[in-house]
């Protein structure tokens, strides 16, 4: 236990090295999380668990380009699911089907707070404001 | 900066992650190469990023300070850079520029400053957001920045400061609105042992972005209320935690902390209480039930987030079993100022029950969307109306708005008949929504209520964390009876069954997610019941 450390436990940063470890590999593959487990000693069913409980963690390697729709409140009043539909159809891939169609797919994603420019696409990781369809 | 002589020609753009969608990258690369480029005479402007400038609908924003005046414009594109150069470099408003029609064109961008929507603002957890460059210490140190923890450190004792915060009737702006020097007091009471504390930026209510704001456009601010909270405490250790959807918020904060820990303004003891506080991040990973206070302790410490029961409260037991102080982003933001004016004078804004500013953040159908600060106890229509706009094109006395959703998926909609309640957290309880954490979002005659309130129910299914089964059966139960009842295959009997089934959900779930998860259904049930009943089948079952 590091000295500084003026609690008994020190949290765990199994959260962090899994960000960490996605930001490298895209995903996190089961090879990585039975890596994670052994280097932080930790039981692989609790990896899983964690790394299957949060919505960001993926568990399957993503397409290289991939676009997200806001569904949050506002996005949803200014039309976020005919900008999906619209969307889905020019890509030609199913919403919220990570595989897509192999170089795109698209998801729904949850509020960004840029609420004041609904409805919001995410673009490759950059969100922007898009016409309501 | 009152000093118009001598106060410099600068442009302040705004670069929060709103503006950014809304191409502030674009003009601020323009407004770069062409300063960079030079040309013209006199002194050149300089160009400030700076957080959240409050009209998001209209953004990119800009704010072209002047000789001791400000003006904003909206919507800016790298095209009109040179001509609002021109005007930077030489005088506002002359006569020759009037004439000009790349300077009427500038015109059309301008957005009046006495409007509503900027003059009845009451900034005190915004007051320098939008004014210090979010990434420039010294320009916070010279906005005031860390000046209240140093006072209170040199002339407070840590039971004055908490007398201080309960003297003002601050209550967390997180949602319950549990008075915070009460909470204070609960934690620095607690048998001798280490103390922590928490700052809760998980913001996920879905048209929330105070927090944001907050994290993006001033980040010392929240550092000073973190260290000032630690102190009054007896902590010297402490997590923000913020939600992973806000990379520039996650990346200013934690520029923030180094910077402080840097100079020392934060991590050294002090010399005459030896007080050292040291802050650390922790990044959510998509959860929304993580901003609940007992699953956000579960996610810090590396686990599930997943909600246990209370008591023990974290300010009991919490993290590693210690005493734990969670705070809300925008509660610990309120600090410096509050304890600027002192408590009596923060007790003497809004209504005594619930006194203080309050940071809305207005989307959906309005006009002018984006960041208020007002005064506790200002009307819904004072808001979404006057300030906001109320629907685009609307007509009426209620400015076409049906309703105002309040509170996310944990809150309610309010019709536009009781668009005349005060703002606060009990007012809006009565009525059967709740304040929340802050987003308005406006709803003009197109959205259905059903609808809406199914969305939320399939939110919450989706957010459960599947530990007790009221929440995590109730939820999907309920969003598929709502589903049959859009799909009008539901009879009276299916209304009936999904009032019962939302009435055990919201009393026996063990965590806030289930119980208030059917909020938003009740209360359309209770102001717009005719939607329901209107897409009820008949009830003779041998007809459908
Ligand atoms: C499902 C759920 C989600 C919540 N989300 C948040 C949140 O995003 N931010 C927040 O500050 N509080 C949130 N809360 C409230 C916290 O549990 C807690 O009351 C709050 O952080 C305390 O801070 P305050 O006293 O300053 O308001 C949430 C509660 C529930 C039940």
């Amino acid at each position: 236990m590091a000295p500084e450390t003026p609690f008994p436990q020190p949290p765990g940063r199994l959260i962090e090295v899994l960000h960490q470890r996605q930001q490298q590999h895209g995903h996190l593959s089961r090879t990585t999380l039975a890596m994670v487990a052994q280097e932080l000693r930790l039981p692989p069913a609790h990896v899983y668990g964690v790394a299957s409980f949060y919505h960001l963690f993926r568990l399957t390697p993503p397409t290289p380009h991939r676009c997200g729709i806001c569904f949050g409140t506002a996005c949803l009043l200014r039309g976020a699911a005919a900008l999906a539909a619209a969307q889905a159809q020019r890509l030609g891939v199913r919403l919220d089907d990570p595989a897509g169609d192999g170089l795109w797919s698209l998801e729904t994603v949850s509020c960004l707070g840029a609420c004041g420019l609904a409805p919001v696409l995410v673009m490759d990781g950059v969100p922007r404001r898009a016409e309501a369809p | 900066m009152r000093d118009g002589e001598t106060a410099p020609v600068q442009l302040r753009l705004c670069d929060a992650s709103g503006c950014r969608a809304a191409g502030a990258g674009a003009l601020a690369a323009a407004l770069g190469a062409a300063l960079e480029g030079g040309g013209g005479q006199g002194p050149r402007p300089r160009l400030k990023p700076v957080g959240c400038l409050r009209l998001c609908s209209h953004g990119p924003l800009l704010a072209l300070d002047h000789g001791g005046a400000s003006a904003l414009y909206g919507g800016l594109t790298a095209e009109q850079v040179p001509t609002l150069l021109a005007i930077a470099c030489n005088h506002p408003g002359g006569h020759d520029g009037d004439r000009d029609p790349r300077r009427r064109a500038l015109e059309a961008h301008r957005l009046d400053s006495h409007h509503p929507f900027f003059a009845l603002q009451h900034p005190l957890v915004l007051e320098t957001c939008g004014l210090v460059d979010p990434t420039d210490l010294d320009d916070a140190l010279a906005h005031g920045a860390y000046r209240q923890l140093q006072r209170l450190l040199a002339t407070a004792t840590p039971a004055q400061v908490r007398a201080e915060v309960r003297r003002s009737g601050l209550r967390g702006r997180g949602g319950a609105g549990y008075p915070t020097g009460l909470k204070w007091d609960t934690v620095a009471l607690q048998p001798p042992a280490p103390r922590l504390v928490v700052a809760n930026g998980d913001e996920g209510d879905p048209g929330a972005f105070m927090d944001r704001s907050v994290l993006e456009g001033d980040p010392h601010r929240l550092l000073e209320g973190l260290a000032i909270a630690a102190y009054a405490v007896g902590a010297r250790h402490g997590y923000i935690y913020v939600r992973a959807e806000y990379p520039l918020a996650i990346e200013r904060l934690l520029r923030a902390v180094v910077q402080a820990m840097e100079r020392g303004l934060l991590g050294q003891a002090d010399p005459a209480t030896g007080f050292a506080f040291v802050p650390e991040l922790r990044v959510g990973a998509g959860a929304y039930v993580c901003g609940e206070e007992t699953a956000l302790l579960a996610s810090i410490a590396g686990g599930r987030g997943i909600p246990r029961q209370r008591p023990p409260f974290p300010a009991q037991a919490g993290l590693a079993g210690c005493p734990t102080l969670i705070n809300n982003i925008e509660t610990l933001a309120a600090l410096p100022a509050l304890l600027r004016m002192g408590g009596e004078a923060y007790a003497a804004i809004g209504p005594a029950a619930c006194p203080g500013t309050k940071v809305f953040s207005v989307s959906g159908s309005v006009v002018r969307t984006g960041l208020v600060e007002v005064p506790m106890g200002i009307s819904l229509r004072t808001v979404v109306q006057t300030m906001a706009g109320g629907v685009p094109g609307g007509i009426g006395a209620d400015g076409g708005i049906k309703a105002v959703q309040t509170g996310g998926p944990s809150g309610g909609c309010l019709p536009a008949a009781l668009l005349d309640t005060p703002i606060d957290y009990e007012g809006l309880r009565a009525l059967g929504s709740s304040l929340g954490s802050g987003g308005l979002v406006v709803l003009d005659h197109s959205c259905a209520m059903p609808e809406l309130a199914r969305h939320f129910m399939a939110f919450c299914a989706g957010e459960s964390c599947g530990k007790c089964i009221p929440c995590r059966a109730g939820t999907v139960q309920l969003a598929d009876l709502l589903e049959r009842l859009m799909q009008r295959r539901a009879t009276a009997a299916d209304l009936d069954l999904i009032e019962q089934l939302a009435a055990v959900v919201q009393r026996t779930s063990l965590c806030g997610l289930g119980q208030t998860a059917p909020n938003p259904l009740v209360s359309t049930l209770r102001h717009f019941r005719h939607e329901y009943s209107e897409r009820l089948l008949p009830d003779e079952p041998w007809l459908s």
